[in-house]
């Protein structure tokens, strides 16, 4: 099979042009799938992070008409920084989800990538969708400031502010007396988080926190 | 159980078929067009650009987020985080991780998983019944009394759906509203469409 494809076979050389051509027209028609059925195809690829740092990808293909009795399949991939590579694939009538997780590695972290293949096919007429959906976030741990705004009326919480400087992301967060050895709530505090970087806002995701002296430097900002 | 589902089901075929055939044509383009002093990144850059192939007529939410419509945007919302009512601890902690991005507070979070689990359940009722209809008539077709039913089923869909989205506006504070609007539409530019035609 391998020798099929020898660029120094000069006769598979003369051959290629229409080789070529075959072959695009193959790439170009599975691409464009069949023709469309009745309804409205929907497509989704997403990624995000859990309360224990792992991130999850997942795909959704919903092709649903109950007349025709679609059915629907995905194929998810999710990719870190590395290499590290999960996938996936699953199908069901109507519409389907494919979800794939990869765990937390402090030495991966940087652009994952998520990419879905949906297809949807029609009992009456074959192939109805096949197409590509993908998503990207960047994720980063981040060491953050704050300073204690005020004590919640239970004396067990408190609201602090990022202080370095304020108005910035993760602007606020809550830390528990029993967040902090021994239990207190220390008038400063540096916060571990997870963070999704992409887009126009960080979302952080809560890790340990531990008492500070003042409220900078950030020690990892 | 979703893979003895694909094994039974004609899009099984369809996958086994089509995998195999993508294989062997990617080894192929690959083959032919790269050399091995190309960089991994740069064959992750011509995957991407693969990845961005289209549906025809699609629209992409990446380029056109505004023209995907919001209800299309909920409904995928809804499917991606409903998870079945006896869920484990580890799936209603994927619910949650993928609503994270809304910044939503606790009981918004909470809200809004309500009211997506319920109308995916609803949704779920729909199918089964659209299953049994296609059970009892294999060879359905327009001129059959039960089609109409069908079709019902599909506007019934579409009615749960619109409910759905008003009860998120009185179960969510209207903070928390704010925020899932805003992040719904971040979200449509990660979601395509193809328009009935």
């Amino acid at each position: 099979m391998a020798s099929i494809f020898n660029l120094n076979n000069l006769r598979i050389l003369k051959k290629l042009p229409t080789a070529c051509q075959l072959l695009r027209t193959g790439i170009i028609l599975m691409f464009l799938g069949g023709t469309p059925c009745f309804g409205q195809y929907t497509y989704y690829s997403d990624l995000s992070a859990d309360d224990d740092w792992n991130i999850i990808g997942w795909g959704v293909t919903d092709v649903t008409s109950y007349a025709y009795q679609h059915q629907a399949a995905a194929t998810v991939t999710l990719r870190s920084p590395n290499g590290r590579i999960t996938f996936l694939s699953g199908g069901d009538y109507n519409y389907v989800r494919t979800d794939v997780m990869l765990v937390y590695d402090e030495s991966d972290l940087g652009e994952y990538t998520v990419s879905t293949e949906h297809f949807g096919e029609c009992s009456a007429m074959g192939t109805i969708l096949h197409a590509f959906s993908y998503a990207y976030e960047v994720f980063s741990n981040k060491q953050l400031t704050y300073e204690r705004q005020f004590i919640y009326e239970d004396g067990n919480e408190a609201l602090y502010k990022r202080c370095n400087p304020p108005g910035t992301p993760c602007d606020t967060a809550r830390g528990r007396r029993i967040d902090f050895t021994p239990p207190h709530l220390p008038v400063y505090m540096i916060a571990n988080w997870f963070v999704i970087e992409t887009g126009q806002f960080w979302t952080c995701i809560g890790g340990k926190k531990i008492a500070a002296d003042s409220c900078v430097p950030d020690p990892r900002p | 159980m979703l893979i003895d589902h694909l094994n039974k089901t004609k899009i099984g075929k369809y996958f086994r078929q089509k995998t195999i055939l993508i294989f062997l044509m990617t080894v192929a383009v690959v083959g032919l067009l790269e050399s091995p002093s190309r960089s991994t990144s740069k064959v992750n850059a011509l995957k991407m650009r693969e990845q961005q192939n289209n549906a025809p007529g699609v629209i992409d939410g990446a380029v056109s987020p505004q023209l995907i419509p919001d209800k299309v945007a909920y409904s995928l919302l809804f499917l991606s985080v409903a998870e079945l009512a006896n869920a484990s601890p580890g799936q209603i902690a994927r619910a949650r991780a993928k609503i994270v991005k809304a910044h939503l507070d606790e009981a918004d979070i909470n809200a809004f998983l309500f009211t997506a689990n319920e109308y995916v359940e609803k949704v779920k009722a729909l199918s089964a019944q659209a299953a049994e209809i296609h059970r009892r008539n294999p060879s359905l077709n327009s001129n059959n009394p039960e089609w109409q039913r069908l079709l019902q089923l599909d506007k019934q869909k579409d009615q749960h759906l619109t409910s759905s989205i008003a009860l998120l506006a009185t179960r969510l504070s209207p903070l928390g509203m704010r925020k899932l609007q805003d992040y719904l539409q971040d979200a449509k530019r990660r979601m395509k469409m193809v328009p009935e035609k």
